[in-house]
């Protein structure tokens, strides 16, 4: 698989005169983790929205393998490879756990379902509807429809929510196997998850950035401290 | 992780989609469908003539289902579909001065044609207009209005209120379907061709991607999927396949009038579908052939009783039985079932 640079110029989106992303300028390298954290309202979802293609920019750009994506639709970003999870589990309540991966897997592949079905411990479970999944299961079984579309890029919004202490560490341990193959963006309040993943991480705060960095060095910057004691 | 779903080597559980035998819907189907086939063997010729119109009628609640029961949208307008197949066809046949051998198909072409025109045009803006749900349910009522004031106020070319008389039966390849076993079996065929091809087609993978857009358009376009396009291209060849069932339809009873592309028309074939139960693709025949028994006798003592008593039976499926009478009838059960295991 050949992985491209996702890239954000400029990206902005206003809502009335609402500014929820101002001016974000940020490349992700090919199979690089990131993760972006930032207060609620901060605009992280927001620019998960532009990127995968469901919310239109009010200026800026995204370009993916060099070629700008923004204002192309949500349907031909997924095809060029960028898969998301939502912040809610979004499955397809009516349909089995394996229907959900023959819907989302390229061209119904059978191999990858089944793979994915053992990466996501869901195999025995396979033909429970989905809509009767416990919670954790169901984000499971979200992620596991993204890596079934075989990504480039994989956006994640929330991935540990809902989660157990120690599915949230087996979530970290996943998804660092995933370095240097697929470029992972994940949104996260979990400051441990977010240390345990060890990536660079983006810190937004009222749309912009105004953090990026080591985990460990964002932990010791004044300025985020400040925002998330809400003293900003 | 990535790689080892990218690994072409064999997975170590590999099953199929789902087992190779027949679902029990498929078997419901053959046996429904067998069991019609033989019934011109014990009814005379008039029962049969109008069991052809029944299995057209089925066919029309086919096609309502192909789109209602599996993408989850209420079209309020599919008698505008029949309508415009039933039109173009006694149009057609009546009024070009075709040669009798083509003229049915130069009709079924028409009446196909048109309503897959009309469904492609209408359902390109409000589906990609992002009209769903109730908002698309009444565009599509004030279509089978529109379409029955054309029916009416056309009259040099649709007949206005008393319709067109003439339309010839169905005729085509040196076949001709006017003795009424021919014609009973001309229905019977398009009915099983285009319910065992959506059992077939439904049945698999393009199944599964309408329910996922029903259930979750906007993840489905996450997945990649173009939905507009999807539920378009379903909405049309649903309304292609109405078409057809007017077109057919017109071709047995001879004349076409503005009730074929009526309001009522369209609350009827929502009514057989829902008692059928949606998206299960033979409930909507059987569903049809159960209400047009009751409309039967309904009719039979008091013409004008039916019109009132379809109406106050859509009122109790929308009330009582929003999801079909035979869910209602499975949950019934279960409760049932339920409450005679805690007394034991």
């Amino acid at each position: 698989m050949t992985l491209t640079t996702l890239s954000l110029v400029n990206v902005s989106r206003d809502f009335g005169a609402f500014k929820a992303v101002r001016d974000v300028t940020e490349n992700f390298a090919p199979g690089e983790i990131a993760t972006i954290i930032g207060p609620n309202g901060a605009g992280k979802s927001t620019l998960l929205n532009m990127i995968c293609g469901t919310l239109p920019l009010s200026s800026g750009a995204i370009t993916f393998g060099g070629k700008t994506v923004s204002g192309q639709s949500g349907d031909k970003i997924a095809r060029l490879g960028i898969a998301r999870k939502f912040q809610v589990p979004s499955v397809f309540g009516s349909l089995t756990v394996h229907e959900n991966l023959m819907v989302s897997a390229v061209r119904g592949d059978l191999d990858v379902i089944e793979r994915t079905l053992e990466i996501v411990g869901l195999t025995n479970d396979r033909n429970v509807r989905s809509a009767d999944l416990p919670h954790g299961k169901k984000q499971w079984l979200e992620i596991g429809m993204a890596l079934s579309m075989k990504p480039k890029v994989l956006l994640l919004d929330e991935p540990t929510a809902g989660l157990s202490v120690e599915e949230t560490k087996a979530t970290a341990r996943f998804l660092t196997t995933l370095k240097g193959q697929v470029t992972v963006i994940v949104i996260e309040h979990d400051m441990a998850f977010v240390r345990d993943l060890g990536a660079r991480t983006i810190v937004l705060h009222h749309g912009a950035v105004i953090a990026s960095g080591h985990y460990a060095d964002i932990e010791e910057n004044e300025l985020v401290r400040d925002v998330y004691l809400g003293r900003l | 992780m990535t790689q080892a779903l990218n690994s072409s080597s064999p997975a170590r559980i590999v099953t199929k989609v789902r087992p190779r035998g027949l679902r029990p819907v498929t078997i419901v189907s053959l046996v429904v469908m067998a069991a019609i086939s033989a019934m011109s063997l014990f009814v005379d010729g008039y029962t049969l003539s109008s069991y052809r119109d029944v299995l057209l009628l089925a066919l029309f609640a086919l096609s309502l289902d192909i789109f209602w029961g599996r993408t989850g949208i209420l079209s309020f307008g599919h008698a505008t579909f029949f309508g415009l197949g039933a039109y173009g066809m006694a149009v057609t046949t009546i009024r070009f001065g075709i040669d009798p051998a083509w003229a049915s198909l130069a009709g079924l072409a028409v009446g196909v044609g048109g309503a897959a025109v009309v469904a492609a045009i209408v359902g390109f803006f409000i589906l990609y207009g992002g009209v769903r749900g109730a908002y698309f349910t009444i565009v599509t009522l004030a279509l089978t209005i529109i379409a029955n004031q054309i029916a009416v106020g056309w009259s040099e070319v649709t007949g206005g209120d008393s319709g067109l008389i003439g339309v010839p039966p169905f005729a085509a390849f040196g076949l001709s379907f006017d003795d009424p076993v021919y014609g009973f079996y001309l229905a019977f065929g398009f009915l099983a061709i285009f319910l065992f091809l959506s059992l077939w087609i439904l049945g698999g993978r393009t199944g599964l991607v309408l329910a996922a857009i029903r259930d979750d358009e906007i993840k489905a376009r996450t997945l990649g999927y173009r939905t507009q396009f999807i539920l378009l291209a379903t909405f049309v060849i649903s309304a292609a396949i109405a078409g057809l069932a007017g077109a057919v339809y017109a071709t047995g009873s001879g004349f076409v009038a503005p009730d074929l592309i009526a309001i009522l028309l369209s609350t009827e074939v929502i009514v057989w579908v829902a008692v059928g139960g949606s998206g299960t693709l033979i409930g909507p025949v059987i569903g049809t052939i159960v209400v047009w028994q009751l409309q039967d006798r309904i009719s039979s003592i008091n013409y004008a009783a039916w019109p009132v008593a379809i109406g106050l039976f859509f009122i109790l499926l929308v009330l009582v039985f929003p999801d079909g009478l035979p869910a209602y009838v499975v949950r019934l059960a279960q409760k049932l079932r339920g409450a005679m295991g805690r007394q034991s």
